[in-house]
């Protein structure tokens, strides 16, 4: 009964969605606005997991909606499958360059230090550990980690998403946790 | 998978096998499931199945991974955290301000991919015109 509500919201929502489409192609930006609102926290969830910095987080957000902007017309079926996959090939772009730019992955490729008076309030020592561990797993099983355990995906939905199997999925989120728990264990377990 | 062409694949030259030399095996650089930090112990299949939302806690807690089911515990409280994060309040004005003013382009796709179609009006012309050029190529040809 659940899965059947949660279709027909999907179903309402994606209706809704192509609706607010529709009025932004017309001319209406300032529509384009409650598409922002209605996916940017898990979109921002997401960029700041893969690259651990939420100045970083913010830029992908907004390079990627101005793409989703100025390519709307070429959205087919969903709007939010289609800009999530905006916003995580934005991360890898990111987490790529800076691989190729000679900076230190060390240095550079962890949680920044800037994080917002709210966060920092919330920030344990767990949190900045988990960061540290999840910023050294390679990218395709930190995205694995992520969707599954942050953002609560199922495996069909991650799959359907990244274009790749469930089963390639699973064997990504279980060397993940794997790895993670050899980082923390000795520390936390 | 690289195959490394110039190498003599561990033959020499009068065909016997030579020794398989000593050392780290090459790196996979193109596996699909990259290898992370490697585990001492890899996780109990019970303890993936638990966080694969596949076995019910107490199932997984009987065994002798209730420390793991303790330390992943801990990790999903932390990670709970990071699901209540929403984007700053700035960002979504930063985004609208750095829209394009104009509305998205419409798609223009190629020729080739556009709907066809065709009035009876527009077939009638067509086949009109295949018939005289028809009748002026036989009459050409007949000359």
């Amino acid at each position: 009964m659940k899965t059947t509500d949660a279709i027909a919201a999907n179903v309402d929502q994606d209706a809704s969605d192509q609706l607010v489409i529709q009025e932004v192609l017309a001319g209406h930006r300032d529509a384009f606005r409650l598409l922002i609102s209605r996916y940017s926290d898990p979109l921002y969830r997401h960029a700041l997991c893969m690259t651990g910095s939420p100045d970083v987080a913010e830029d992908v957000l907004q390079l990627s909606f101005i793409k989703a902007y100025q390519h709307l017309s070429e959205v087919r079926g969903r709007f939010d499958a289609w800009v999530f996959r905006i916003v995580a090939n934005g991360c890898k772009d990111w987490l790529k360059n800076i691989r190729r730019s000679h900076l230190s992955y060390e240095e550079d490729d962890q949680p920044s230090q800037q994080a917002t008076p709210d966060e920092e309030l919330d920030r344990t020592e767990l949190r900045s550990d988990l960061d540290r561990a999840l910023a050294s797993l390679p990218a395709s099983l930190r995205e694995a980690f992520i969707m599954k355990h942050v953002e609560g995906r199922s495996y069909e939905e991650m799959a359907d998403l990244l274009g790749t199997t469930v089963g390639a999925l699973k064997m990504r989120v279980h060397r993940a946790r794997e790895a993670l728990q050899a980082l923390l264990e000795e520390k936390y377990a | 998978m690289h195959e490394d062409l110039s190498s003599d694949a561990g033959l020499v030259r009068d065909g016997r096998k030579r020794p398989a030399p000593e050392g780290p095996a090459r790196p996979l650089v193109d596996r699909e499931v990259p290898l992370g930090p490697q585990a001492d112990r890899p996780l109990a299949a019970a303890v993936h199945a638990w966080l694969d939302g596949e076995l019910p806690e107490a199932a997984v807690r009987k065994t002798e991974s209730s420390k793991d089911v303790e330390f992943w515990r801990a990790l999903d409280t932390e990670m709970a955290r990071v699901r209540r994060l929403r984007t700053p309040q700035h960002v979504e004005a930063q985004i609208m301000a750095a829209l394009p003013t104009h509305a998205p382009a419409a798609a223009i796709s190629p020729w080739y991919r556009r709907e066809f179609v065709i009035t009876p009006a527009t077939a009638l012309l067509v086949g009109a015109a295949l018939v005289a050029a028809g009748s002026i190529v036989t009459a050409l040809l007949v000359r």
